[in-house]
């Protein structure tokens, strides 16, 4: 075997003509092929781990508030950001994601434009930006009231240069008219198309401007550490929806009647014609005080024992005041009306105040009480059938869409919702940037096509140019016979020989794809059109997989020797005179 | 002399002030001006609606306008232009909904909703809430701060409103209405960080059956000189409506 490998490697070097051109198309074939396919690898890391990742997140925390209006609002985010770095172990960062639309006057002229806030100490991404005028130091140290970045395409189209300033009015999550007045601090050039859209002033600014407390959010993005495949992400974000799951809320609260004070347990009840009989009943209370306690929102059932302290009694009221998780003492602007006593044997209830959901969760959410949790009293109330089902809970977590097609679904669902009440709901890249993953799939598809064409092409042409030359050389084959050479040898000999060239060819052909890469990559590209999508930062991004490479080599031997088999064994079957006298 | 010289002079900066300011008149006026402007009868109208924009010259809307205020419904649906023909506001209950004609689709809104991309919001078309969203400015006791002024010729009260709810567009206003009939003559809007955004001027009111209507409005973008827009109200109906009118099912079939 080792004497037949000696031969097959001699006879490559004694061709040498012949097995450069031919060695030349196997390296070409295989240097495309590896180029595209890293060509379209990186085509789908820019778009999962840089666009995606910085416009959308690999997955989303969403809470919408219903009341008169849809508000986007997270009102605890550091509860949030617990609970997340909690239960996800590979989060490299969150981030707040909070824009609006506004209409911006500059000098003489106005436009729409999509107001992002950021982080001042974002540094990766302010050093992403490819600043033409200014400097970004006037953004993070904040030298002017309300610093703002802009696209040079935006100031030129406001007219305006930095250090003036543009005037912008927006909406903020109340839907008021809200103003401010940013100064320019730097002109940056876009990326992309799409970028020369947006604006950025910094993040607790625009918070500030939209209505937002600072330990209020919009919506809370994660990115992972580096994935691969979005589908990567539908599994951390199902093990995140499982982690928010819904508690009852019940916090202390101190109640003042017309003969005093005292302190209570808060908790809401759900006022559904269904619901209702459920905790009358638990309460021993008549059931035609359903109507009267749903149909006012400022209602609440109280426990014998607040109303012995208070003297109070049905239709008597009530005002409240407890301490809020953020502000301190609050003693909201709101009147309750007493509807039922609890009197029940058990006591359980007698220093509980129940209040209609609809007028105890705007109170509630606007300033977040200091919610009891592991108490005995509580885990017993929230423990007990069927008082449990008719609670009012922090949130309602809505289910985990599957696809792109359930997330709108979802959405709409959100849209149509009335009632109080926060409606959360998890979502990963895979669904909500399902279109942008379709794009890439789309080019990650033609590519292929292309390259395997291509590949194909070569391929056959190459082998083709092989088997003729075998042909050419059968009367080799007859002179190796006849000096005593078996068959099965001769056989090995020639497979060997290809298989050889095509590992040597391959492998040049994939080390010229890294070299040729590499030389690519470090070519400039200024693009500011939709095609700046497939660039990274002005340059074409490559990511090699060494595994993909050795694959291709594996595949093109293997090829090359399943080709070469054939005409090989029928040239070996000829006699030897037969191969002799052959002549082409 | 020099004394005289300096009455005359403290007299003529007082003539300059406004007459006087008065308190704890505000809760009164709003209530009489929300009862005059209350129409105790269905009402359908024609709405044209001028929208001017800084070098983008006029656009004209088109509307018809059917309101109710015994139980606080209106309906204002697009006629024109054809690319906003159908589209529909509708105010029922407590709820705002828009219908999109293209789309087919309701949406539910909020009084601070534009009307045809107009700077007049649906606040401006339903019945007068002032004294449920507003509260006014008070004085260092407490009471309500009200001054006396002229517009133009006309005697006039002018006082400050601040929101007392969420749910409208500007949570500060100052009011000048007329001190004979308390209809308001002007309002200037402002942002929540106290930027003077839109002028409404009030140029003419008609009487229906003993209340007033405004039938031409002027609102003066303040925000982005030289935007502004007039609506102006014509053919008064005083025909019955049938309570079909304010529901979706009519403006979707109306639309289509």
């Amino acid at each position: 075997m080792k004497l037949i490998f000696r031969i097959a490697f001699r006879n490559l070097i004694r061709q040498k003509r012949r097995n450069l051109l031919l060695g030349t198309g196997i390296a070409f074939g295989i240097m495309i092929l590896f180029i595209s396919q890293s060509y379209t690898k990186g085509l789908s890391d820019i778009l999962i781990n840089s666009f995606i990742s910085s416009v959308f997140g690999h997955i989303q925390v969403n809470a919408t508030e219903k009341s008169d209006r849809s508000i986007a609002i997270i009102r605890d985010k550091d509860a949030v950001l617990e609970t997340i770095h909690q239960t996800l172990d590979d989060v490299n960062y969150c981030w707040e994601s909070v824009s609006t639309l506004t209409r911006t006057i500059g000098n003489g002229s106005g436009a729409l434009m999509l107001v992002v806030g950021i982080e001042k100490h974002n540094g990766d991404f302010l050093r992403s930006l490819n600043v033409a005028e200014g400097d970004i130091r006037d953004f993070t140290e904040e030298r002017t009231d309300t610093p703002i970045i802009l696209y040079a395409p935006k100031a030129e189209e406001l007219n305006v240069k930095t250090g003036e300033t543009v005037n912008m009015k927006l909406t903020t999550i109340y839907g008021q008219v809200q103003s401010t007045r940013a100064t320019v601090a730097a002109i940056v050039k876009p990326e992309n198309i799409f970028m020369t859209m947006a604006g950025f002033i910094p993040l607790d600014t625009l918070k500030s401007l939209l209505g937002y407390r600072p330990h209020e959010t919009s919506r809370i993005n994660i990115v992972l550490n580096h994935i691969r495949k979005p589908e990567e992400t539908v599994a951390q974000a199902d093990r995140l929806h499982r982690a928010f799951k819904p508690k009852p809320v019940f916090f202390n609260l101190t109640l003042t009647g017309r003969h005093g004070q005292t302190q209570a347990l808060a908790g809401g009840l759900q006022t559904q014609p269904e619901i209702t009989p459920l905790f009358l009943e638990e309460f021993n209370l008549p059931t035609d005080m359903a109507d009267t306690f749903s149909a006012d929102a400022m209602s609440v059932i109280i426990g014998k024992g607040i109303a012995d302290t208070l003297q109070e009694e049905v239709n008597g009221t009530l005002t409240l005041s407890y301490h809020t998780k953020f502000d301190g003492p609050h003693a909201p602007d709101a009147v309750f009306t007493i509807r039922g006593v609890i009197d029940e044997p058990s006591g359980a209830y007698a220093d509980v105040a129940f209040f209609n959901v609809s007028g105890f969760y705007p109170i509630y959410s606007e300033d977040l009480p200091r919610v009891i949790s592991g108490n005995d009293q509580v885990n017993d109330l929230t423990t007990r059938d069927p008082l449990r089902m008719a609670l009012a809970y922090d949130k309602m977590l809505l289910k985990r869409p599957a696809d792109s097609r359930e997330w709108k679904k979802l959405l709409r669902q959100i849209n149509k919702h009335r009632g109080p009440g926060t409606l959360m709901h998890i979502t990963s890249m895979n669904e909500t940037a399902e279109d942008v993953l379709k794009i890439e799939s789309a080019l990650n598809l033609i590519c292929i096509i292309t390259v395997i064409i291509l590949f194909m092409i070569i391929l056959t042409g190459t082998v083709n140019a092989l088997r003729m030359t075998l042909r050419e050389r059968t009367r080799e084959i007859g002179t190796i016979r006849s000096i005593g050479m078996q068959k099965k040898h001769v056989v090995r000999l020639f497979v060997i020989e290809s298989g050889l060239l095509a590992l040597f060819a391959s492998a040049a052909g994939t080390a010229g794809a890294l070299l040729l890469m590499f030389l690519l990559t470090k070519i400039s590209f200024q693009v500011d059109n939709l095609f700046s999508l497939l660039i990274d930062n002005g340059h074409l991004h490559f990511l090699p997989d060494l595994t993909t490479g050795l694959v291709n080599i594996i595949l093109t031997v293997a090829v090359t020797v399943f080709t070469i088999w054939f005409p090989v064994k029928k040239a070996v079957g000829t006699s030897i005179t037969g191969a002799l006298s052959c002549y082409e | 002399m020099t004394h005289l010289r300096l009455i005359f002079i403290a007299l003529f900066i007082l003539s300059l002030a406004p007459e006087r300011s008065l308190a704890g008149q505000v809760q009164e006026i709003l209530e009489c001006l929300e009862e005059s402007l209350t129409v105790d009868h269905d009402f359908s109208a024609k709405m044209v609606m001028v929208e001017e924009k800084a070098g983008q010259g006029k656009k004209k809307h088109e509307l018809v306008y059917y309101r109710r205020d015994s139980d606080d419904s209106f309906l204002l649906v697009a006629t024109y232009p054809s690319t906003k023909k159908g589209n529909g506001y509708l105010r029922v209950g407590d709820n705002f909904w828009v219908y999109r004609r293209n789309t087919r689709s309701f949406q539910h809104v909020n009084r601070d909703e534009s009307v045809s991309g107009t700077n007049m919001k649906l606040e401006t078309f339903e019945k007068k809430k002032l004294t449920e969203l507003y509260r006014s400015d008070k004085t260092k006791n407490g009471r309500d701060l009200i001054y006396k002024d002229r517009l133009g010729d006309i005697p006039v009260y002018k006082f400050i409103l601040y929101a007392k709810v969420k749910d409208v567009a500007y949570p500060k206003q100052i009011m000048w209405v007329r001190r004979d009939n308390f209809l308001p003559l002007k309002i200037e809007y402002f942002s929540v960080s106290g930027t003077h955004m839109l002028t409404s001027l009030y140029l003419k009111y008609t009487k229906i059956k003993g209340r007033y209507f405004w039938i031409k409005l002027l609102n003066i973008d303040e925000f982005e000189k030289g935007n502004k827009t007039v609506a102006d109200i014509s053919g008064i109906s005083l025909a019955p409506l049938d309570d079909v009118i304010f529901t979706k099912p009519y403006l979707e079939n109306l639309s289509n």
